[in-house]
C-alpha cells in the first residue's frame, strides 16, 4: 500500500519535473491531503492553522522542487520537509516545543527508506515500458544525463529521447491511475 | 484559509510549472559557489598581487599541494553541503570525509617538522604570513557564502546548524583554493595549520549565521 502511494507520487513528480502541469497539480493536490492529515494529526484543533502551514508547505515544495533527488523516496522527502515546517511552526508560535516521541519514530522510519528498495522500485515501474521510453528515461530522469548525452548512448536522436521520456511518463501515470481503479 | 484557496493555490502553482533539468541544484550551487570565488579571486588581486606570482618563489610542488588540499576540502564539504539540502538524504558517518584531507596533511605536517633541525621548526610553522592567511581564508569565505545562501532557495535544509555549518566550511575551503593562488608560503606545517584554521572559522560563521541566513 505504501509502496504503491510512493510509485505513484514518484512518477507524479517525475513528470512534474519534466514540465507536465498536470501531473504537477495532481501531485500537489495528493501531497494536500497528506499534508493536512499529518499536521491535522499533530496540531489539531484550529483548522485554519492547519490549511495555512498546509498552504505553506506546498509552496515549499513547488519552489523547492530541485532538492527533490530522483534516486532517493519521493514520501520521505515530502515527509522531511513537512517536519521541518511542523517544528518551524512549533517554533513561531512557542506553543509546543518538542516534538511528540511517536512523531520521532514515525518519521524516523521515514528517513530509513533504503535507496536500494527505492531503485527496485523505478525499475519495475519501467518494467512495463517499450525499451526506448524506458531507457530514454532512465538515462536523462535517474542517471542524470543530458539529453544530448543519453541520445550519443543510444543512437536516438534529441528528439527522440525526449518524445521518449514524455511519452513514458504519461503511460506510467495512466498505469498507475488504473491500478487505482482496479482496487477502488 | 480554506480547502477552497488551497484548490486555488495549487492550480496557480501547477500553471507556472517549468521543466526542470537534471543537475539543477547541483548547477545551481556550484554556480553559487564559483561566483562567490571569483569575487574574492578579484579582490585578493586588488589587495595582494597578481595571482600565482607567488609561484615562482615557493615552485610547483609546494603550490600543488595547497591546491590539492584546498581542492580536496571543497569538494567534499560541497558534496556534503548538497545532501544537506535535499531532505531524506543522510550526512552521518560521511562527516567523517571531511578528516581525511586535513589528516593527510597533517601527517604530513608532522614528518616534515621532524626531520627539520629543532631551531628551524618555528619558522616552518609561522612562515610569514599567517595572520594574511587567516584573515583572507576566512574574509574572502563571506562573498562565497553569500553565493552559497543564495543558491538554497532553491534547496530544502532541515538541519540548519548543521547545514550552515557545512555551507561556512565550503565557502572556507572555495576561498582556500583561492588563496592558494596567492600564498608564499612553502610548508606542510603552515598548510596544516594556518588553511585549517581559516576554514575552521569561515565554518564557525556559518555554524552561527546559518540558521538566520538559510531559515525557509
Amino acid at each position: 500500500m505504501a509502496d504503491r502511494i510512493e510509485m505513484q507520487l514518484k512518477v507524479l513528480m517525475l513528470a512534474g519535473l519534466s514540465g507536465d502541469a498536470e501531473a504537477h497539480r495532481q501531485l500537489l493536490a495528493a501531497a494536500a491531503s497528506r499534508l493536512r492529515s499529518y499536521f491535522g494529526r499533530r496540531i489539531g484543533s484550529d483548522a485554519a492553522d492547519v490549511e495555512d502551514l498546509v498552504q505553506e508547505t506546498l509552496i515549499a515544495i513547488h519552489q523547492r522542487r530541485e532538492s527533490f533527488n530522483p534516486a532517493l523516496p519521493f514520501t520521505a522527502w515530502l515527509h522531511a520537509i513537512a517536519k521541518y515546517k511542523l517544528v518551524d511552526h512549533y517554533r513561531r508560535t512557542g506553543a509546543r516545543r518538542q516534538v511528540a516521541i511517536d512523531d520521532i519514530g514515525e518519521l524516523a522510519a521515514d528517513d530509513d527508506f533504503d535507496p536500494a528498495l527505492a531503485a527496485m522500485d523505478i525499475e519495475r515501474m519501467l518494467s512495463g515500458l517499450p525499451e526506448k521510453h524506458r531507457k530514454a528515461i532512465r538515462l536523462t530522469r535517474i542517471k542524470g544525463y543530458s539529453v544530448e548525452e543519453a541520445s550519443q548512448m543510444t543512437g536516438q536522436s534529441p528528439s527522440a529521447i525526449k518524445i521518449g521520456v514524455h511519452r513514458g511518463l504519461k503511460k506510467l501515470m495512466v498505469q498507475v491511475r488504473d491500478d487505482d481503479d482496479d482496487r477502488d | 484559509m480554506t480547502m477552497i484557496a488551497t484548490e486555488g493555490l495549487i492550480r496557480s502553482l501547477a500553471a507556472e510549472v517549468k521543466p526542470l533539468r537534471r543537475g539543477a541544484a547541483q548547477m545551481r550551487l556550484l554556480a553559487g559557489i564559483v561566483a562567490g570565488s571569483l569575487f574574492a579571486l578579484l579582490a585578493l588581486s586588488l589587495l595582494l598581487s597578481a595571482p600565482l606570482s607567488a609561484v615562482a618563489y615557493t615552485g610547483v610542488p609546494a603550490f600543488t599541494m595547497k591546491l590539492a588540499f584546498a581542492v580536496a576540502m571543497a569538494t567534499a564539504t560541497g558534496i556534503l553541503l548538497l545532501a544537506s539540502g535535499r531532505p531524506g538524504q543522510r550526512i552521518g558517518m560521511r562527516l567523517l570525509w571531511l578528516g581525511v584531507p586535513a589528516a593527510l596533511v597533517a601527517a604530513t605536517a608532522v614528518m616534515e617538522l621532524m626531520m627539520k633541525a629543532p631551531q628551524f621548526r618555528e619558522q616552518a610553522l609561522l612562515g610569514s604570513t599567517w595572520q594574511t592567511c587567516v584573515l583572507a581564508i576566512a574574509g574572502m569565505s563571506l562573498p562565497v557564502l553569500a553565493g552559497i545562501v543564495w543558491a538554497f532557495r532553491r534547496l530544502a535544509p532541515t538541519n540548519l546548524p548543521l547545514t550552515g555549518l557545512l555551507a561556512g566550511l565550503a565557502s572556507g575551503s572555495a576561498a582556500a583554493v583561492v588563496y592558494a593562488l596567492f600564498c608564499p608560503e612553502t610548508t606542510a606545517a603552515f598548510l596544516a595549520t594556518w588553511y585549517t584554521l581559516g576554514i575552521l572559522a569561515a565554518g564557525l560563521i556559518g555554524l552561527l549565521a546559518g540558521p538566520r541566513l538559510l531559515r525557509w
